[in-house]
């Protein structure tokens, strides 16, 4: 659990921030039914592994049942964040069609929080991911639990984010301060517009602090949340 | 395309001086950098491509034309008339310093190995303002070889002078002397001046890859140029800024 400073430091102001998006999605789903959440960025490595994380320990925290489930089937990395193995996931269900409760990781430090690990990597991601097997899975997550929380693939290398889109209640875009650039930010959103998506927001990644906020954390306490 | 013509406009409007030196702290890697290599080629250029020169003067003076001076006509020694005349005469004398005629038998003489036109650039004669003194300098590489052409520039003057006009009316007031240090600029003040002008290009360089970079920097960006919410922002202490 290298990755996730809401275990590790649950008083930090990072941790602090991890939560005051958990409260923004939970006032974005009192209009709506938004159980299934993918998480997407413009490019890769712009951080949505360690931010989805976080966020499905915070959803926990706060008495949630959540699941994890990692669909980046190009670069799979949710286990890596919560240290657990990826012998099985996600593609195993639906290419061997077994229940996906047998590959279930549940996570030790919280009872109603579960990861489902991507599992081999596919030849065909795509069309895995734009099969009705896998809108059927979604359907099957949402009986058991409150959130949804989806790792995909970032936006404009390849479609599988796009096409997961269709199919989701909410999507966050993670992007990460001083590397997203406007015109390929404007691209995704515009791609996961096209094709209906739900767009909640965005979660700025690695913003630069300043020494003045750093103080504040510490001393006053008044971090702004807006 | 609505968003980039407002973004335009918006950057065209002055630059707050708090702005602008959050700019020049997040860059100022690259002012460092140019400030430092244009620092270093003024010195290397000064120190390895520079020789020191040094300079050497001579004066002559257009003296009057040999009246009689007698000690109970004090009005002839001082005449405003004639003094402006001879400053006439050295602002022409100063030209014919500067001839051929009187570089190319110093180059001869001398047997210096350069052309007219290089010797012409190392010499400078013209009038003490609005005297009848004519300073010649030179320069070259040794005090010795400068001291050594200013003389014989003078001399062939002289005795040009004397030739071409008919007149002896050239005196030399002070055999040429060198300068002691070199003339042209030292390798530090080069220096100096390359890493100030480092700087300015430097601090130029920042405020255009600034205006160039345009990646998403904060949530007011991602609102105004993305169009949707911002959920959050995670902080990076990692990249904590100075303020």
């Amino acid at each position: 659990m290298k990755q996730l400073i809401v275990h590790e430091k649950p008083k930090s102001p990072i941790s602090e921030a991890y939560r005051s998006i958990r409260t923004n999605i939970q006032f974005a789903n009192i209009d709506k039914e938004m159980k299934t959440i993918m998480f997407t960025s413009t490019n890769k490595s712009e951080g949505k592994t360690t931010t989805i994380s976080n966020i499905a320990l915070t959803m926990a925290d706060a008495g949630h049942r959540v699941l994890v489930v990692d669909c980046d089937f190009r670069n799979p990395s949710i286990h890596k964040a919560f240290g657990i193995t990826n012998k099985y996931g996600v593609t195993d269900v639906l290419l061997k069609g077994k229940d996906h409760k047998e590959y279930l990781n549940h996570i030790m430090t919280h009872d109603n929080l579960d990861v489902l690990t991507a599992g081999k990597v596919p030849r065909n991601p795509s069309e895995l991911l734009y099969s009705n097997s896998m809108r059927k899975l979604m359907e099957e997550f949402k009986k058991d639990y409150d959130y949804v929380m989806v790792d995909s693939p970032p936006i404009l290398p390849v479609t599988d984010a796009t096409v997961m889109a269709t199919y989701m209640d909410g999507v966050v875009l993670v992007c990460a301060s001083g590397a997203a650039e406007v015109e390929s930010t404007r691209k995704a959103v515009d791609s996961l517009k096209k094709v209906g998506a739900n767009i909640i927001g965005a979660v700025l990644n690695r913003t630069p602090v300043k020494y003045k906020e750093y103080h504040n954390y510490y001393y006053y306490d008044d971090k702004k949340t807006d | 395309m609505i968003y980039q013509e407002s973004e335009a406009s918006e950057l065209r409007q002055t630059m707050e001086i708090s702005e602008l030196l959050e700019v020049l702290g997040k860059r100022k890697w690259i002012v460092a950098f140019i400030t430092v290599f244009t620092a270093l080629a003024g010195f290397a250029y000064s120190y390895f491509l520079v020789n020191p020169m040094y300079r050497a003067d001579t004066t002559l003076m257009v003296s009057s034309s040999k009246g009689t001076v007698s000690a109970d006509d004090p009005a002839s020694y001082i005449d405003i008339g004639r003094i402006s005349v001879n400053q006439m005469i050295a602002v022409t004398y100063g030209e014919i310093v500067k001839s051929r005629v009187v570089l190319e038998p110093v180059i001869e003489e001398l047997d210096l190995d350069m052309s007219y036109e290089e010797l012409l650039d190392r010499t400078v004669s013209e009038p003490v303002e609005a005297t009848e003194i004519i300073r010649i300098s030179v320069e070259a590489e040794s005090r010795n070889d400068a001291v050594t052409i200013a003389n014989k520039i003078t001399e062939v003057f002289v005795e040009e002078v004397v030739r071409i006009l008919k007149v002896n009316n050239v005196e030399i007031i002070d055999r040429a002397a060198a300068t002691e240090e070199p003339v042209n600029m030292s390798p530090v003040a080069l220096t100096a001046i390359a890493a100030a002008a480092g700087v300015v290009i430097g601090i130029l360089v920042a405020l255009i890859v600034d205006y160039r970079d345009n990646t998403l920097k904060s949530a007011e960006d991602i609102e105004r140029q993305i169009g949707i919410p911002v959920i959050g922002s995670i902080p990076d202490f990692g990249k904590m800024k100075e303020d």
